[in-house]
């Protein structure tokens, strides 16, 4: 580690150096204008009237600019997998406090957990535990014993035990997953055995999640809630060795992985973090990075098809979007949307599948529930809501909705269909979706408005606060959930408790169905947990607080160049659910380990018009020394730019 | 008035600015709807016990006076708090992010100071015949470019024919050799934002520069200078340009005060890890912590920018001391 502190200080120092120059610059240009009786306007002007200030002061600018051009660089022979990430920030190491996507994948390639998941999210792969023995109560974990951590001290049973009590603590984001546990025995340093209370989730929600995490290090820490966990010490297949807020984080790979079918082919993994989707894609096209994730627009996935040295990934999504209806009895919405009759009259005005086309290019399929098809517990035998107008406005004429003078239906209450649909400004292909809904509402003589706004200000009316209790004041918002492939927890936002937490934005509230998922959690069998998700399903479809609209697929793009990794792992192998891509992407052209990669600041890989390099050794076209093509271009520029500059300042000073 | 109090004077109302500025960056980011736990947690796994222990974490679930009180005595001891979504210390994510935006803001400002006073002064000097349309109409074409299309632009270009680097600030990954390397590394990446940002204040200053110029070039002393034989670059150094510098080091010192406030498209088109993104970011993610910091650095070296170009102004036109 004292290597990278004391490279990360050198490069503060040059950026210091750097930003000083020009305030060098800046200053000797004020001095010029306070202390010179006569103004000194700029210096370059005042180079032909001779100053000796303005000419030194020149020459230092001049040279600033050609000095990084006298180096000289030797190739660096390693292979390096880089990633864009357009996704949310990075936001620490801690992978007990983290809620960033991101974050939770770079954890799952520097801690191990007892097990991991395997690509179907039902069945299990051996990790730190190498076998195990579980029933509806008790958990007992054989450890292998030649795991280490990467400051090199054994990864014991009092880590694991550790490690679970730190996730147990109230600050901790993973209390909810090991909830049901009620004790923790370490049998001896190799074995742990976990008491719980009955249920068939504890491999899917506990033994995969929890990061082992040395015990040595976090007992001494402060404050685990507020540790950055920076470099983190785990026993993963990398390491982290470089970190940049808002720019990038190096994974090296493990050398003393315990596991050596997962000691990773490439020496390291860049991670870079990109603020917008457009910029990564273009970063990904000028061969800046070898592949893009959790997502690209349907355009550049159609565009990047065509692209000889590029590959397309579409695999099965984790994302949907949907629709919610303010049903909560005491919310402030349109009190029409409590009436069930008319939620399914309006679901039967909306076609799904033209909505789907409509915003994602076929890159989605229409969802009928709301567990994406990804998910373990997703209920494949739910019937859709068959888009037909005429028997929608039929419904709403049976249950007393009469069309009114000014062309709006009006409930037997005297209430006008009037909503507004709340969509996140972010979301462009949403809000299209939602001006589509509408003008499918408005043949029915429902109307509904469109407004798109930031997702801050829609929560503060979603979840708008009077006088301490949570009042929803929204009618309907479209919105979008991420959901974890192998956990059925996205049912309990429909959970009566769900709408003070800020996350059920339907306030639907139904006893039986709380009962039903209290159940669901505390069976013992995995299919009877399938079977009780399924049913919750069916009732949420019955009642529709949610109407599901479609899941996206997860569209990513990478390099061909680069291979070995699944491409349909769910959310994809760039979405930061798939922990075993970076173990397992290796170069394509490679036999051999180690293959030299570009050196630094070296011309894209190749441009869209070339076709990919062949050559094992050199699969970049590789500048050797200072002239590269860069160089030369960038050298030509600014010298041309001088030239200019001079030429228009003699003719000036010439003119009489 | 003598010089010395009519510095004092700039000096006391620039400090009693930054304390209103304080004061008034408290409230500001409040007024924003919506509630950062809520926001940035949106997690179907979250308890009620956990949203509470989170709000007082972040002293969140105090009453708003007493936020205040300990946000101001705080940010007087320059003490920022800790992030909320990064949950770590304000000055150490500020602070490199400070570093990084200057190191790209601050060559663009000062080069489109110069080139935007030469080709001013050029304009002014030929005014009405075609140098000077050319000059204005490339001017206010580069002052009204939307920035994040030219950076596009650039970004096509490079991708197609410079093969220069398009986004971040140094290649990753890679252990640069030596310092050249690594600055050679820097440059490369920092070429086109510069070019671009460079560009998009480029106008500004050269329209400014223009027309106070041609202000004072058709005063009847120029006319009289000009009659006695005087040179062109002699009169326009000697005569024209000390005075009309007055408006542009108003404009220069408001540009250069804005260095450390980072430049949003710039930043985000190129990926530059600037400030300005990072405070878009935290705009969206409700981080006050973040923004308190990031807006009272800049408000406190607008001030100060603003108070250099008052004490010169006064030193240059001593009418403005009375």
């Amino acid at each position: 580690m004292n290597q990278l502190l004391f490279r990360d200080d050198v490069l503060m120092c040059i950026e210091l150096i750097f930003v000083f120059d020009w305030l060098v610059f800046v200053t000797i240009v004020s001095q010029c204008l306070i202390y010179s009786p006569k103004p000194i306007i700029f210096s370059m002007w005042c180079l032909f009237s001779g100053r000796k200030v303005t000419l030194v002061l020149t020459l230092l600018l001049i040279s600033s600019l050609i000095i990084p051009f006298l180096s000289v660089y030797a190739a660096d022979e390693e292979v390096i997998f880089r990633v864009g990430w357009d996704g949310t920030s990075f936001d620490t190491f801690n992978p007990f406090t983290t809620y960033a996507q991101v974050s939770g994948w770079v954890s799952s390639n520097v801690y191990d957990y007892l097990v991991r998941f395997n690509k179907d999210y039902a069945s299990y792969a051996p990790d730190l535990a190498e076998s195990w023995d579980v029933n509806a109560t008790t958990a007992i974990f054989h450890l292998v014993r030649n795991a280490t951590f990467h400051d090199g001290k054994p990864v014991t049973a009092e880590d694991v035990k550790y490690s679970f009590e730190l996730a147990m603590s109230n600050w901790s984001r993973l209390g909810p997953n090991v909830e049901m546990i009620t004790s923790i025995e370490v049998i001896d340093n190799y074995t742990v055995k976990f008491n719980f209370k009955p249920t068939a989730l504890f491999m899917s929600m506990a033994a995969t999640a929890i990061p082992i995490v040395p015990k040595h290090i976090w007992e001494a820490v402060d404050d685990p809630a507020t540790y950055p966990d920076y470099p983190p010490i785990g026993s993963g297949p990398f390491k982290v060795t470089d970190y940049k807020e808002g720019q990038y984080i190096e994974l090296t790979k493990n050398d003393n992985y315990f596991l050596t079918s997962r000691i990773p082919n490439v020496d390291k993994v860049v991670l870079e973090f990109f603020s917008d989707v457009p910029s990564a894609t273009q970063a990904l096209k000028a061969g800046d990075i070898d592949a893009v994730g959790p997502t690209i627009t349907p355009t550049d996935a159609d565009q990047m098809k065509s692209m000889p040295d590029l590959d397309v990934v579409v695999a099965p999504g984790i994302l949907y979007y949907y629709m919610a209806f303010n049903v909560y009895p005491e919310g402030a919405g349109n009190p029409t949307l409590r009436d069930k009759t008319v939620r399914i009259a309006l679901a039967h005005a909306v076609n799904v599948t033209e909505a789907t086309l409509l915003a994602w290019h076929g890159y989605a399929k229409p969802l009928y529930t709301v567990l994406p098809s990804s998910n373990a517990f997703h209920n494949p035998n739910i019937s859709p809501y068959e888009f037909n107008l005429t028997l929608a406005a039929k419904m709403l004429d049976d249950a007393g909705y009469k069309v009114g003078g000014d062309g709006v239906r009006v409930s037997p209450e005297g209430v006008k269909m009037e909503y507004t649909i709340l969509v996140p400004s972010s979301m462009p292909e949403a809000i299209r979706v939602a001006q589509q809904i509408a003008q499918w509402w408005s043949q029915i003589n429902v109307k509904a408005e469109v407004q798109a706004m930031d997702t801050g200000s829609m929560a503060a009316i979603i979840w708008a606060e009077e006088n301490g209790t949570i009042i929803p004041k929204h009618d309907i918002d479209l919105w979008d959930w991420f959901v974890d492939p192998g956990s059925p927890l996205l049912l309990s936002v429909f959970l009566s408790t769900e709408l003070i937490t800020g996350t059920s934005d339907s306030g639907y509230v139904n006893p039986d169905y709380d009962a039903l998922y209290k159940q669901m959690l505390n069976s013992t069998t995995f299919d009877e947990v399938r079977a009780k998700a399924f049913r919750l399903q069916e009732i949420l479809h019955e009642d529709l607080p949610y109407l599901p609209l479609y899941e996206v697929s997860a569209l990513q793009a990478y390099n061909k160049k680069f291979t070995g990794f699944d491409l349909d792992w769910p959310g994809g192998p760039f979405g930061g659910n798939d922990w075993t891509v970076f173990y397992k992407v290796r170069l394509a052209s490679a036999g051999q380990p180690t293959t030299p990669t570009q050196p630094p600041t070296s011309p894209p890989t190749s441009s869209p018009t070339t076709p990919p390099p062949q050559s094992p050794t050199s699969p970049t076209t590789t500048p050797t020394g200072a002239g590269g093509g860069f160089t030369s271009t960038a050298l030509a520029i600014i010298v041309a730019v001088i030239v200019l500059v001079i030429v228009i300042l003699v003719l000036v000073s010439r003119r009489k | 008035m003598r010089y010395s109090s009519y510095v004092l004077k700039r000096v006391a109302i620039s400090l009693v600015t930054i304390l209103i500025i304080i004061s008034f960056n408290f409230f500001l980011f409040r007024i924003l709807p919506g509630d950062p736990v809520r926001l940035l947690f949106r997690n179907p796994n979250l308890t009620k016990e956990q949203i509470d222990a989170l709000n007082r974490k972040f002293g969140l679930d105090k009453p708003l006076y007493e936020q205040f009180l300990i946000y101001v005595f705080n940010s007087l001891r320059g003490e920022f708090g800790l992030s909320f979504f990064y949950r770590k210390s304000v000055f150490d994510i500020l602070v490199p992010r400070l570093i990084n935006s200057i190191v790209l803001i601050l060559p663009a400002t000062v080069i489109a100071i110069l080139l935007g006073m030469l080709f001013g002064v050029l304009a002014a000097w030929r005014r009405g015949d075609r140098v000077d349309v050319s000059i204005l109409a490339v001017s206010m074409g580069l002052y009204s470019i939307p920035t994040f299309w030219l950076g596009g632009m650039f970004i096509l270009l490079s991708i197609y024919y410079l093969h220069l680097p398009i986004g971040g600030m140094v290649t990753h990954g890679i252990t640069h050799q030596d310092i050249f390397s690594y600055l050679e590394d820097l440059f490369s990446h920092l070429i086109l934002p510069l070019v671009t940002l460079t560009l998009v204040l480029y106008g500004q200053f050269t329209i400014i520069m223009r027309n106070s110029l041609i202000d004072v070039l058709t005063e009847d002393y120029i006319q009289a200078a000009l009659a006695k034989g005087l040179s062109v670059s002699r009169l326009l150094r000697k005569h024209a340009l000390p005075n009309a510098m007055l408006p542009m080091i108003s404009i220069i010192a408001i540009n250069l005060g804005l260095v450390v406030g980072g430049a949003v498209l710039t930043e985000t088109v190129f990926n530059w890890p600037g400030v300005g993104r990072l405070i878009y970011d935290a705009i969206l993610r409700r981080d006050y912590p973040i923004l308190q910091g990031a807006f009272y650095i800049i408000a406190v070296s607008v001030v100060l920018a603003n108070l250099i170009a008052d004490i010169l102004y006064g030193f240059l036109d001593p009418r403005v001391r009375y």
